[in-house]
């Protein structure tokens, strides 16, 4: 099904952005979720080693990566409004403001991967660190593949592709994006801040 | 954003600490899942299924965390 329209109103089988986007949500968010309790339960165990290895990360770092991408997360629902709303031209400003704000959330993110390298602190540094490259690297590639989703959606809207009757897969596509965000919110308080 | 920005004033700069920090921090997180969730993600346009999905999540995870 592509034309949005034939879609019924609030059913169950059919959530905005097609239900198999939302089932990859939940599982998602379940893997993730998960994977930061037994880290919470590791950290409880082995306290001060985790706790020391916690405040070697670059917390305003984090906090720049977040407001980035919260930020991204509101310039997609935008230009998924503006879709809805038959604006094709600032449809695709805010879906390239969303690529861009990605792309930065990539570099920033890699700067700091370069960082810890830089500091000896990789995978295998210890027990903290293997959970910190795990998750955050897992969530990396997550935005990777977000970011080449968006860009192919791109392609396709400047092409005219999609408009105000048809957004099904921008709307798909934005639900992706937005989960690489609620992963983050979950990430970022649990690996940076709570100790 | 100014939720989050708190959280990190209360992590990292607040001179306050304590066991309630962690529950600020954790509900905090809650209210800004389900905000990107609802206002981002179009939850509030899905079926009422899809909602209690995601609540019971936030709450069951934000729960856990607190605890241990």
């Amino acid at each position: 099904m592509t034309t949005t329209d034939k879609i019924p109103d609030k059913s169950f089988l059919y959530p905005p952005g097609g239900i198999l986007i939302w089932i990859i949500v939940i599982v998602e968010l379940l893997t993730f979720g998960i994977a930061l309790i037994v880290f919470r339960v590791n950290f409880h165990q082995d306290y001060d080693t985790f706790l020391s290895s916690q405040n070697m990360l670059s917390k305003y770092i984090g906090l720049f990566n977040t407001i980035v991408l919260i930020t991204s997360g509101y310039f997609m629902a935008t230009a998924l409004m503006n879709i809805k709303h038959a604006k094709q031209k600032e449809a695709i400003k805010w879906l390239l403001l969303t690529i861009l704000t990605g792309v930065l959330f990539l570099f920033v993110k890699g700067w700091e991967y370069s960082i810890k390298i830089a500091e000896g602190h990789s995978f295998g540094y210890d027990d903290f660190f293997d959970f910190y490259w795990m998750l955050t690297l897992f969530h990396f590639i997550h935005v990777l593949v977000g970011v080449v989703i968006l860009s192919v959606l791109l392609l396709k809207l400047r092409q005219g592709y999609y408009n105000a009757s048809n957004y099904l897969d921008v709307e798909t596509g934005g639900v992706f994006w937005h989960m690489c965000d609620l992963i983050w919110i979950l990430l970022f308080p649990v690996l940076y801040l709570l100790h | 954003m100014l939720l989050m920005l708190f959280n990190f004033w209360l992590a990292e700069i607040s001179p306050i600490t304590g066991k309630w920090t962690l529950t600020v921090i954790l509900f905090v997180t809650l209210i800004k899942f389900l905000g990107v969730a609802f206002r981002f993600m179009d939850l509030k346009n899905a079926h009422k299924h899809w909602k209690i999905i995601f609540i019971v999540f936030i709450l069951l995870f934000s729960g856990l965390a607190g605890l241990i």
